[in-house]
């Protein structure tokens, strides 16, 4: 809820618009605002002599944080979940460590933290809310100074092991061992190189059915901002990294050099270590640099959108929403926006299973939106259902959108109501890339489901483009238009049937 | 003609198509972008300069913004006399693409031959007086301007000779399309092509080449290397003054100028200017200068040199000013009386460490306390000599005869200067109507008439235009103006505007750089698009860049040059009637209070705009995006007020993200959150330019990290101790840097800790040193190894590679870090406990080895300059003292090196007092 605009003044003012509108100039309700009514945000207050870059968060047992920073500091925060939060204690549980993005407890006492240089596990012997014991897991890539070499550290996967997303050496080389690959670390502290082709990544987690993703950003050989699947013998696009294969004794010889200027569905058909992004976030569109992962696990907690992810920006300091899904057992999908108005750089992301999403924030070294310098925010469902896209699947001949409420049947059901066009981003050694290639096949059709609540649209498809389809004339059945009538289909299949 | 197949294909010359021409045939090259709406015959007509005979109205050749011909006489260059006879005899063969036309076709050879050489003779005979400066064939000279021509924008227009990123059908394509610069090895004596590279406007008024504003030395650089070819010629040269001093750099401690002849130098070169540049670094180095001046005016000459640490000037071997010896910046000068003529100079001077400052001044008759100006710097050298140099009389009779052949052949229509024979004028344009397929234009060209190298499609596109003079008689729009203007000066080379042209679509942006390592993508090395520009920029600011050049994003390799083309004059003009809208609302009267207001939205407590644009003298926190403080110099109200909540309609693929998305205020607690009001106070702010108050959160303070009560840890990169650096302060004032990368000590030091403003503002670049004093550096490489054989050679792996591995540390009930790592099987305890002295301080070291060892295991305890001391110790380099208890055996000095046995298991205690 935007504390300056309670939600009884926002409905009062709403009424009494139309008889004042001559008299006051009052602005439509900020889309932020208008999102509130349904994830109303809670900001934790920091004590005064606490920078809190949150580089990662991890959920504690007893309704307990743990927040690490980009100044190498863990905090343990207490009376996070309180609303409204004015409770919040922050407890130092370790300091001086590199920069902290990514965090995990096992549950026995350790927690995890991925620092730029090693995997680290870090346990309080003595019971004083301190860690006494730092060991060394694994670190067994290179570091060189670079500040662009970041490491980001997963929450373990189905087998335990936990993912590491190493940033090139700045954006086009790789000076030290594995920058610009994803490892495996696994519990016993083995390094297993894993995916190479990542360029400057932003987060890292799993989806629902425990895959890895990453969050990649706009730079060479990058169109635009991603999400990209991890998986053994992968190359998600970046050539930079390609000499590490000499050291990557599990995998076999690098993949064949890409073609810059080419495109990303030419070359996966060239390359095939090729794994081409699930979904693009159209850089100016939603977002310019995609950050933090996390998975709605909480099977309603956090509203309608169950198994989807959220993955935060950065610059924009919003969240986005993630719907994927495979097709000829390739990663695709759309993303939505979904909640912004964040006070700093959003970095971090953590659902928690009651269905609050904490999302901490930074603004240092890359400008971002919401203005803060940090920030560590809770995101909560109102228990309202926004109308929204809720699923968007590509049929053979178009696409099937579901969404969060009934369907007005006249307007869903007319192509009219919608805009669709489509693009793509040259795949290049250069930096970024503007949108090329673009068509603006007409909406064939709009045929609305028995059910009353999914669309089909028939539109012609085009693999390797994002499909950015706007609904503006699209009404509920109580005549409201979507709260975010637009989404961003990246398709790199088509299903046959 | 290898290159002939690309030409052939060359996109940006497609419009005036090439494809019935001779194979030996370029034709005239007149770059236009792709899908340019103008006409090619008027474009033509400007760029063969058609109105220099055939006379035009002044509406007519106003709008033509003819290229005229280079000046010749007092105002031209001084050009060789071998490339002048052939320039003459095929000015297409001797320059493929040039514009200048053949005027002795068809004249019997003898007759032909005469005029050659009478014209040679004349042109020689007006060129200015003296002989042009000689440069010095270094090719290290070479090297910079290599860099220079393919960084700065010459390979916007001409050839690139090196690929960079490109690949080689993009070098290919780029070459192809490129404006020729034919036989310059042959043309020019080096310091003639350096003149006119500084002015080119003086040479070739029309200004399609512009002036980079090169500094002399670039100038001359850039000029070696374009005369590459005349390198390997002049080793046979004779030694002659040359531009410039000769640089010798030295590496390493100096204390006093002498030091510096006990080195070799380990880089030379040629300057212009005497400064520290050639050292490229800023400590422990010494620069020598040495050359003579060449003195016109006899006098007392005072020479000033000024610097931290130490200098020496010497006039003819004679110590003239003598400011040698470590010490802060001072000045100290001294007075020669000088002849006329050359006089030998030698400038020495060194830098140890800390502060910085050199610079040299001299005054003289005349004139006052000054840099010493590039023209009266010289050394000796072997000079350039253009290519198919022999001797060279002049012949008066002969040079008669050429002026007659220059006014028969109306040179003077075209090529202006002092005292030529003018031109006679032709047909007027306007009556050339029913003679458009005639002429110049003809089929086959008669002799006497000029024959152009035309492609028929230029050719064809020119007959139509002339046939139809009325088609330039009705005003041009002011978006086409532009679109003439931009084409004509090629400024669609690096600037798009309105879709066409641009270095993307040109396919030369591969040779635009940007410079270091400034992570600003396309924006920091592609010039900006024009698209709007006239409702952009103020018409004062598009003024003063157009006259001036500019540098307003110094992260971008390439500068705006200067044209000197009176087309330009009208430009700003025309592209404010072109894009200007018409409703655009007068600038807000704003106040003072509004200016407070947008001091905090631009700084961290507000949008922190700050945290990728500069200011003033100050740094971002991130990016280094361009400066706010010109903004309001540059920037018009109507465009900023439209581009703030939206930069990528304005401006696409911009990094600048919006603060207000759909007209809504990110930060509502600013003016009640109020779109306009916000934008208008950072407008409000900006006005003031680089004089207004400095925006919050640039000025880095220190943040000193105090250990107090207990230890505190600092991982991140520490100058001295590495990427995977440990830094633990103690509050005893004692430090240490473990690195955890090789498994040592790598440092101890005194006093403060850690400044840890580096690593906590911006994006945290770069290795912080220690804080504090006495900072000593422990032995670096393996601290053990495992010899059968003690007195072996110590290896040289570290880390993982020769068999370590850290395991990370544990907290002592003090919470001190006991480092724990692994050897080759050994577990390894490594804790430090500070023990202050009076004035020194001891690490108390406790090693304790578990596990089992492979063989024998040596600890490396020092290196350097080891010598026992008293009471068992050891004196480590003057600054360290050691001593040991436990270990396996003796300590021993091995190849200079402190090695101690160690016992496994055991323990080791070693004091490292400093």
């Amino acid at each position: 809820m935007n504390p300056r605009f309670p939600r009884s003044l926002h409905r009062f003012a709403c009424l009494l618009v139309p008889l004042l509108t001559t008299i006051l100039t009052a602005a439509p309700a900020s889309l932020a605002e208008r999102e509130s009514v349904y994830y109303p945000m809670l900001t934790l207050p920091i004590p005064k002599d606490i920078v809190l870059e949150a580089g990662a968060i991890q959920i504690l047992p007893g309704q307990r944080l743990a927040v690490s920073t980009r100044l190498g500091d863990i905090y343990l925060v207490d009376g996070a979940f309180g609303n409204p939060p004015d409770h919040v204690r922050f407890t130092r549980f370790a300091s001086g460590l590199h920069e902290v993005l990514g965090l995990w407890s096992s549950g026995d006492g350790w927690i995890y933290a991925t620092q730029r240089g090693e995997v680290t596990r870090l346990r309080d012997t003595d019971g004083d809310g301190r860690a006494d014991v730092v060991e060394t897991v694994a670190d067994g890539w290179g570091i060189g100074g670079d500040y662009h070499e970041y490491a980001f550290g997963s929450k373990p996967d189905r087998d335990g092991n936990i993912w590491v997303a190493l940033c090139l050496t700045g954006s086009f080389t790789s000076e030290n061992l594995f920058r610009g690959w994803a490892l495996r670390i696994t519990p016993d502290g083995r390094v297993i190189p894993t995916t190479s082709g990542l360029r400057s990544p932003g987060g890292i987690a799993t989806n629902s059915v425990g895959d890895m993703f990453y969050t990649d950003n706009q730079g060479p050989w990058n169109g635009t901002c991603w999400l990209k699947p991890l998986k053994p013998g992968g190359f998600v696009g970046h050539p930079g990294g390609f000499k590490w294969y000499a050291q990557a004794t599990n995998l076999g010889a690098a993949p064949k050099e890409p073609v810059s200027g080419s495109r990303i569905a030419v070359e996966r058909t060239r390359i095939p270590e090729f794994l081409p992004p699930a979904i693009a976030f159209p850089y100016n569109k939603l977002g310019q640099s995609a950050s933090g992962i996390a998975n709605d696990f909480t099977g309603g907690k956090f509203g309608p959108f169950t198994n989807q992810l959220f993955v935060g920006d950065q610059t924009w300091s919003l969240v986005m929403r993630v719907f994927l899904e495979q097709v000829n057992g390739v990663y695709q999908g759309a993303c939505f926006p979904f909640r912004e108005g964040f006070a700093s750089g959003c970095l971090s992301l953590e659902m928690a299973a009651d269905g609050s999403l904490f999302v901490g924030g930074t603004d240092r070294g890359w400008g971002a939106r919401g203005g803060q310098p940090f920030a560590l925010q809770r995101l909560l469902w109102s228990g309202k259902t926004p109308f929204e896209i809720h699923e968007m699947r590509v049929r053979p001949d178009g696409f099937e959108l579901t969404f969060t409420e009934p369907l007005d049947p006249v307007t869903a059901g007319n192509p009219a109501s919608y805009q669709f066009e489509n693009y793509t981003y040259i795949y290049q050694s250069s930096y970024g890339s503007p949108e090329v290639d673009k068509a603006t096949p007409p909406i064939e059709s709009a045929t609305v489901g028995p059910d009353g609540r999914s669309v089909r649209l028939k539109v012609k498809l085009t693999p390797g483009h994002v499909h950015e389809l706007k609904l503006p004339g699209v009404r509920s059945k109580s005549a409201e238009p979507l709260l975010h009538p637009v989404a961003y289909y990246w398709l790199n299949e088509i299903p046959e049937r | 003609m290898n290159a002939l197949p690309f030409r052939l294909s060359a996109g940006v010359f497609a419009l005036l198509g090439l494809t019935t021409l001779l194979a030996a045939d370029v034709p005239v090259a007149v770059p236009v972008p792709t899908g340019a709406r103008m006409d090619a015959g008027e474009l033509l007509l400007g760029e063969l300069n058609c109105v220099a005979c055939h006379a035009a109205p002044l509406e007519i050749s106003a709008r033509l913004q003819s290229r005229t011909a280079p000046r010749l006489g007092t105002e031209g260059l001084r050009l060789t006399p071998q490339w002048i006879r052939s320039w003459l005899s095929n000015p297409a063969a001797s320059k493929p693409g040039t514009a200048m036309p053949d005027l002795l076709h068809g004249l019997p050879a003898a007759e032909q031959a005469d005029a050659i050489e009478s014209l040679t003779q004349f042109l020689v005979s007006i060129q200015p007086a003296g002989a042009p400066d000689a440069v010095s064939a270094d090719p290290a000279r070479a090297a910079i301007g290599q860099t220079l021509y393919h960084s700065l924008g010459c390979v916007a227009c001409h050839a690139p000779f090196e690929r960079g990123a490109a690949s080689a059908e993009v070098l290919a394509a780029a070459t192809a399309r490129s404006i020729p610069l034919g036989d310059l090895a042959r043309k020019y004596p080096a310091g003639e092509l350096a003149r006119f590279l500084r002015s080119p406007a003086l040479h070739r008024p029309s200004g399609r080449m512009p002036s980079f504003n090169l500094t002399a030395t670039e100038a001359s650089d850039l000029a070696v290397y374009l005369l590459r070819e005349q390198l390997a010629g002049s080793t046979a040269a004779k030694s002659a003054p040359v531009g410039g001093l000769k640089w010798d750099l030295f590496e390493g401690e100096f204390h006093r100028c002498a030091d510096l002849a006990r080195k070799e130098p380990v880089a030379s070169g040629t300057t212009d200017r005497i400064t520290a540049e050639p050292a490229r670094r800023e400590n422990n180095f010494g620069l020598r200068f040495s050359g003579g001046l060449e003195i016109a005016t006899a006098g007392d000459y005072t020479f000033w040199a000024s610097s931290d640490d130490g200098s020496q000037i010497r006039v003819d071997d004679r110590l003239v000013v003598n400011n040698d010896g470590e010490h802060g910046g001072n000045t100290v000068s001294g007075t020669v009386a000088l002849t006329p003529g050359f006089h030998s100079l030698e400038i020495l001077f060194f830098q140890l460490g800390g502060g910085f400052e050199f610079s040299v001044e001299w005054s003289g008759p005349g004139f006052q306390r000054q840099p010493i100006p590039p023209g009266v710097l010289k050394h000796f050298a072997r000079p350039l000599v253009p290519l198919g140099q022999g001797e060279f009389t002049g012949d008066p009779a002969r040079a008669a005869r050429g002026r007659d052949w220059f006014a028969k052949l109306n040179c003077g229509a075209c090529h202006a200067g002092k005292g030529l024979p003018e031109g006679r004028p032709a047909t007027p344009l306007p009556s050339l109507k029913a003679k458009a397929t005639r002429g110049c234009l003809a089929e086959t060209v008669s002799v006497g008439i000029p024959r152009y190298t035309l492609s028929v499609p230029q050719r064809d596109a020119l007959r139509t235009t002339v046939a139809h003079p009325e088609s330039l008689a009705s005003a041009p729009s002011p978006a086409l103006q532009v679109e003439s203007t931009l084409t004509r000066l090629n400024c669609y080379a690096c600037h798009s505007r309105d879709g066409l042209g641009g270095p993307v679509a040109e396919g030369r942006s591969d040779w635009f750089q940007v410079v270091g390592e400034a992570d600003l993508g396309d924006e920091g090395r592609i010039p900006p698009a024009l698209t709007g520009v006239g409702a952009k920029l103020k018409p004062a600011w598009l003024n003063q860049v157009l006259r001036e050049g500019t540098k307003v994003r110094p992260y971008m390799a390439t500068r705006m040059p200067v044209f000197g083309s009176p087309a330009l004059e009208s430009l700003p003009a025309q592209v404010r009637a072109a894009d200007r809208n018409a409703s655009a609302p007068a600038d807000p009267a704003v106040t003072t209070r509004d200016a407070k207001f947008g001091w905090k939205l631009v700084g961290t407590d507000g949008l922190s705009c700050v945290a990728c644009h500069t200011f003033a003298q100050y740094p971002s926190l991130g990016i280094p995006a361009l400066g706010l403080g010109t903004l309001g110099q540059r920037l018009e109200w109507d465009w900023f007020r439209r581009y703030l909540p939206d930069p990528a309609a304005l401006r696409p693929g911009t990094r600048m993200p919006s603060f207000w998305p759909e007209g809504h205020a990110v930060n509502d607690s600013l003016l009640g959150g109020n779109t306009d009001a916000q934008i208008q106070a950072i407008w409000a702010y900006l006005a003031a330019g680089d004089k207004a108050e400095v925006p919050t959160g640039l000025v880095r303070g220190r943040q000193e990290l105090i250990p107090a009560g207990e230890p505190e840890i600092y991982r991140n990169f520490i100058a001295g101790a590495g990427s995977r650096a440990i830094g633990v302060g103690y509050p005893e004032k004692a430090n240490l840097a473990f690195d955890a990368a090789t498994l040592r000590p790598a440092l101890v030091w005194q006093g403060s800790f850690m400044d840890t403003a580096r690593h906590s503002t911006g994006r945290g670049e770069g290795f912080e040193p220690p804080l504090g004093d006495h900072p000593v550096s422990l032995p670096p490489g393996p601290p053990f190894a495992i010899l059968p054989d003690g007195d072996a050679s110590w290896p040289t792996e570290t880390g993982t590679a020769a068999g370590y591995q850290f395991s990370g540390y544990r907290f002592d009930a003090k919470r001190r870090p006991v480092f724990l790592y692994r050897f080759r099987g050994i577990s390894i305890e490594d804790a430090f406990a500070p023990k202050p002295g009076d004035v020194d301080m001891t690490f108390v070291r406790t090693l304790r080895f578990t596990g089992a060892s492979p063989g024998p295991v040596w600890f490396r305890a020092a290196t350097g300059t080891v010598t026992p001391g008293p009471e068992g110790t050891w004196l480590v380099n003057g600054t360290l003292r050691l001593r040991f208890r436990g270990g396996a055996g003796e300590a021993r000095i091995v190849q200079g090196e402190l090695r101690i046995p160690v016992a496994v298991p055991g323990e080791l205690v070693e004091e490292i007092t400093w």
